[in-house]
């Protein structure tokens, strides 16, 4: 970042790892120059910095909304929790058992696995020796993959809901279609769900392209890039007007949802609610932040 | 023997460079160089001269970094931390040097390999303390009786400092009885053995002192850096760590000083090649030690050897 | 609780497999191969290619990886045994770990970071008997172990190359000496190496899918079996590696999901303070 920042940037598009978001702030902050990020960590917008911006949504809402649509929509009250173990998924498997609570409803089980972790059926045994009738899983595609198919291995049923990489293209490359169906995730909405043909047409050419399927971190890097372009060509390139344009961010129509800037610096407050039909997700619907 | 006018002309161009080189990141990546050659150093008394193989200098390197860290963030004192790393780092070269002081070979690798996976499993998962994989930042920098040294250049001077303390201290041990003693064990332990050096303890404090000298390396890391991860000390550091002792010349000083600003400053200088790098790295690895085992430094006297043959 | 035990017994043969290889190589030219689970890696991602890229049948895949994987294990033994003979052990482990380091990569440029899954050869649905769920891969894991470990044990045994090999094993200079083909047995230790690790990828994939990086963790287990049961002694390799199969998965289970792959190492660092030359003993002597 440092031989970045001695180039004088106009702006930065930062990391969607937020442990660097965490390192970069302090010395982005100190030159003053607009960080748009995608880093999902609930924290990262509340480090005080008022030239950060986040344009994905982030686990914050993960945690109140999962819950929310289990319980009160999926009508589940003994959910198992398994997250991946490490700020990211700890994180979250906090924040949701906070969630819950606030829901008065108390978890099965709560079980964590290490990110290189490829063997989960420990857990899985747990949950399901403890009567869980749902499992909420958080992690990445890599390991989600294999918790669903060690879980189905195991014959374990349970209602299975949780982020993105439920749905990821990656996860569903790797599993069969009897595995994958029926699992729910809320999260960044995803290109491949959408019904109009110019996102669809957008969607292959990145996976033609890039040889990786367009998923929803590229979606909103890409809503970013055109954001900047519309404030640029309003204010100009002055570092100072652009950063208050973001702060000011309503109504702005992005692919897939609009973006609105809160206090924190938080633009992103629509999510997709997905289920997978075989290999396929399929959207339920969009869900709101509350309050928005 | 090193000759004089080569270690001045070393000095004065090593005090020079900041001068010269005004692109702070440069800087920045000398001073990684710089902190790697004192840690290769370290691994030169373990493996260049007692012949120990040790893949566990990456853990010391991060339990010397992680206690500083730690401990200032907690409100130590500057002044305490080396002194407080020192002794973490001499508890655990203990910990794992006194189990392991009769193993050979391939099985002092893997419990060296054992050791290094084990600490940076902790390091990972004490995240309370350790902040997990994301790592610590803001870690408060080197700091005697309130001064300390602000930017790249002033940290330069300070690491290029100790780096001349560290060679003085190994030159030192080298011509000491330690030094023959662990160079004795390595030829040959049995022949050592009769000749009444006691080479378990000759093993055991150059464990130390190879723990010592990555410790104290990841404390001035820690607090000039000011940002640690456990990435930056795990089993491929380790590695790394080895092949700059390899390629340097193992049981050279001056090696260990090459080989780690070689091998830090190439994957930078070769970023274009991408992930290129790592197959001609591993590919330059295997060719330096079939043509060269003995490192950079064994041609430098071999060269010297066939001028001083043809005058 | 019987539901782990068949998970860690089916992990196990999978380590178990991983250090047949490494002890085959080992007894024949001693050296330790310390990328024998890139090896593991390259022939998860060769049968991936065959299976899922080229959608050839699995069956065929498995063969195909096979001979590729001895071919694999010829130009390892070129590039890395033959520059490197007589020099000190320590480079050798070096070399092969640098050797790991290259095929990763090479399988990262050619396959991409991304986790794939393979099919298993053996499809249907899973076993269940006293409450524990038994899949179909795991019976043709411990299948594949039983086959391999009799054909090894006929191999090495009844037939006059395998004897030869026995007796290579047992001194290399002595055998040159007597006539036997030694650079013959060599390869075949090389090729078998690479194809029991080979196998080992085929069997893992399918359970933990298959990325580049898998090789190291899977190989540094395959290490700590061969030094449990003590190096050289194939029997204690394979219940070494359904111990340790075993002990994780348990550990896992009850003691902390965490520290999953620092079981090895402990076990395997209490194993050496307590028998210094193995659970089963190791003939080692050193030359004056």
């Amino acid at each position: 970042m440092n031989r970045i920042l001695e180039g004088k940037p106009l702006v930065i598009l930062g990391s969607m790892i937020s442990p660097h978001v965490f390192a970069q702030t302090e010395v982005v902050t100190k030159s003053e120059t607009p960080f748009l990020v995608g880093a999902t960590n609930a924290k990262v917008t509340m480090q005080g910095s008022k030239w950060l911006f986040r344009t994905h949504v982030h686990d914050g809402q993960l945690a109140e909304l999962i819950p929310e649509y289990l319980v009160k929509t999926l009508g589940k009250t003994r959910p198992g929790i398994m997250a991946v173990a490490d700020d990211y998924g700890l994180g979250a498997s906090k924040g949701i058992q906070a969630a819950l609570a606030k829901l008065k409803v108390s978890p099965a089980a709560v079980a964590s696995y290490a990110p290189s972790d490829k063997d989960m059926s420990a857990q899985l045994l747990e949950i399901k020796d403890k009567d869980a009738d749902s499992l909420i899983l958080f992690g990445r595609p890599a390991d989600v993959t294999l918790v669903i198919k060690q879980m189905n291995d195991l014959g374990i049923k349970l209602t299975t809901i949780g982020n993105a990489s439920i749905v990821a293209q990656t996860t569903l490359n790797n599993l069969s279609a009897a595995e994958a169906d029926g699992g729910y995730a809320i999260g960044g909405m995803i290109p491949q769900t959408s019904t109009d043909a110019k996102i669809m047409d957008w969607s292959k050419r990145v996976q033609d392209k890039y040889k990786v399927p367009a998923d929803n971190f590229t979606v909103s890097y890409y809503d970013t890039v055109y954001l900047l372009k519309s404030i640029i060509e309003k204010v100009g390139c002055d570092k100072p007007a652009i950063r208050d344009a973001l702060a000011a961010t309503k109504d702005w129509k992005g692919m897939l949802i609009s973006y609105q800037a809160d206090g924190q610096g938080d633009l992103a407050h629509t999510l997709g609610i997905y289920r997978n039909k075989g290999k396929t997700p399929e959207l339920t619907g969009p869900i709101k932040e509350s309050g928005y | 023997m090193k000759s004089w006018p080569i270690l001045a002309l070393s000095a004065a161009v090593a005090l020079a460079v900041p001068v010269v080189a005004r692109d702070g990141y440069i800087i920045q990546l000398l001073n990684i160089a710089i902190l790697n050659a004192i840690v290769v150093l370290g691994l030169n008394f373990v493996t260049g001269w007692a012949g120990q193989i040790n893949f566990g200098q990456a853990a010391f390197y991060g339990l010397g970094a992680y206690t500083t860290a730690i401990a200032t963030k907690a409100g130590l004192p500057w002044i305490a931390s080396p002194f407080v790393s020192v002794i973490v780092v001499v508890v655990a070269s203990l910990m794992l040097g006194l189990p392991t002081m009769r193993l050979r070979t391939y099985y002092l690798a893997m419990t060296t390999i054992g050791f290094g996976e084990i600490v940076r499993l902790m390091i990972v998962h004490w995240e309370p303390v350790t902040g997990g994989t994301s790592g610590l930042r803001a870690i408060p920098g080197v700091s005697v009786f309130g001064f300390g040294p602000q930017g790249q250049v002033q940290h330069y001077y300070l690491l290029i400092a100790t780096l001349g303390f560290a060679i003085l201290i190994a030159s030192r041990i080298r011509h000491s009885v330690l030094g023959r003693a662990m160079i004795a064990t390595r030829d040959s332990e049995i022949a050592a053995e009769q000749s009444g050096v006691d080479t378990i303890r000759t093993k055991l404090l150059a464990f130390m002192i190879g723990a010592v000298y990555a410790g104290l390396a990841g404390c001035l890391y820690a607090s000039s850096i000011r940002f640690i991860s456990p990435d930056s000390f795990s089993g491929t550091q380790a590695v790394l760590l080895m092949t700059m002792l390899i390629v340097g010349g193992m049981g050279s000083i001056a090696g260990c000083v090459v080989g780690a600003m070689a091998l830090t400053i190439l994957p930078e200088a070769l970023r274009f090649l991408g992930q290129w790098y790592l197959v001609l790295y591993g590919l330059g690895v295997i060719a330096v030690i079939v043509v060269a085992p003995g490192g950079l430094a064994s041609l430098v006297s071999l060269s010297q050897l066939r001028r001083a043959n043809a005058g | 609780m019987g539901q782990l035990v068949v998970n860690g017994l089916a992990l196990g043969s999978i380590y178990a497999l991983v250090a047949l290889g490494l002890l085959l190589i080992f007894n024949t030219v001693q050296i330790v191969n310390f990328a024998q689970g890139q090896l593991l890696m390259l022939g998860a991602f060769i049968g991936i290619s065959c299976a899922v890229t080229h959608e050839l049948p699995v069956a065929m895949a498995w063969a195909i990886t096979m001979v590729a994987m001895a071919l694999v294990g010829i130009v390892f033994m070129v590039l890395v045994y033959f520059p490197l003979r007589g020099r000190p052990a320590f480079l050798v482990i070096l070399t092969t770990i640098a050797m790991g380091i290259v095929l990763e990569n090479l399988a990262l440029i050619v396959w991409g970071p991304l986790p794939v899954s393979l099919p298993s050869p053996v499809r249907g649905p899973p076993v269940r008997f006293a409450g524990v769920v038994v899949s179909m891969h795991q019976i043709f894991i411990f299948a594949t172990l039983a086959v391999i470990l009799l054909l090894q044990f006929l191999f090495l045994t009844k037939t006059r190359f395998g004897i030869l090999m026995q007796a290579t094993a047992q001194d290399l200079h002595t055998a040159r000496l007597v006539g036997i083909p030694v650079n013959r047995t060599i390869a075949v230790a090389f090729a078998f190496g690479a194809v029991l690790s080979g196998i080992a990828g085929l069997l893992v994939a399918p359970i933990f899918l298959a990325e580049p990086t898998m090789g190291g963790s899977l190989g540094l287990k395959g290490f700590v079996v061969s030094v449990i049961g003590g190096f050289g002694n194939l029997p204690g390799a394979v219940i070494g590696g359904l111990f340790l199969g075993l002990i994780e998965t348990f550990g896992a289970r009850y003691i902390s999901s965490n520290f999953r792959d620092a079981y090895a190492f402990i076990v395997m660092i209490a194993v050496l303070v307590a028998w210094p030359r193995g659970l089963f003993g190791e003939k080692s002597s050193e030359k004056v």
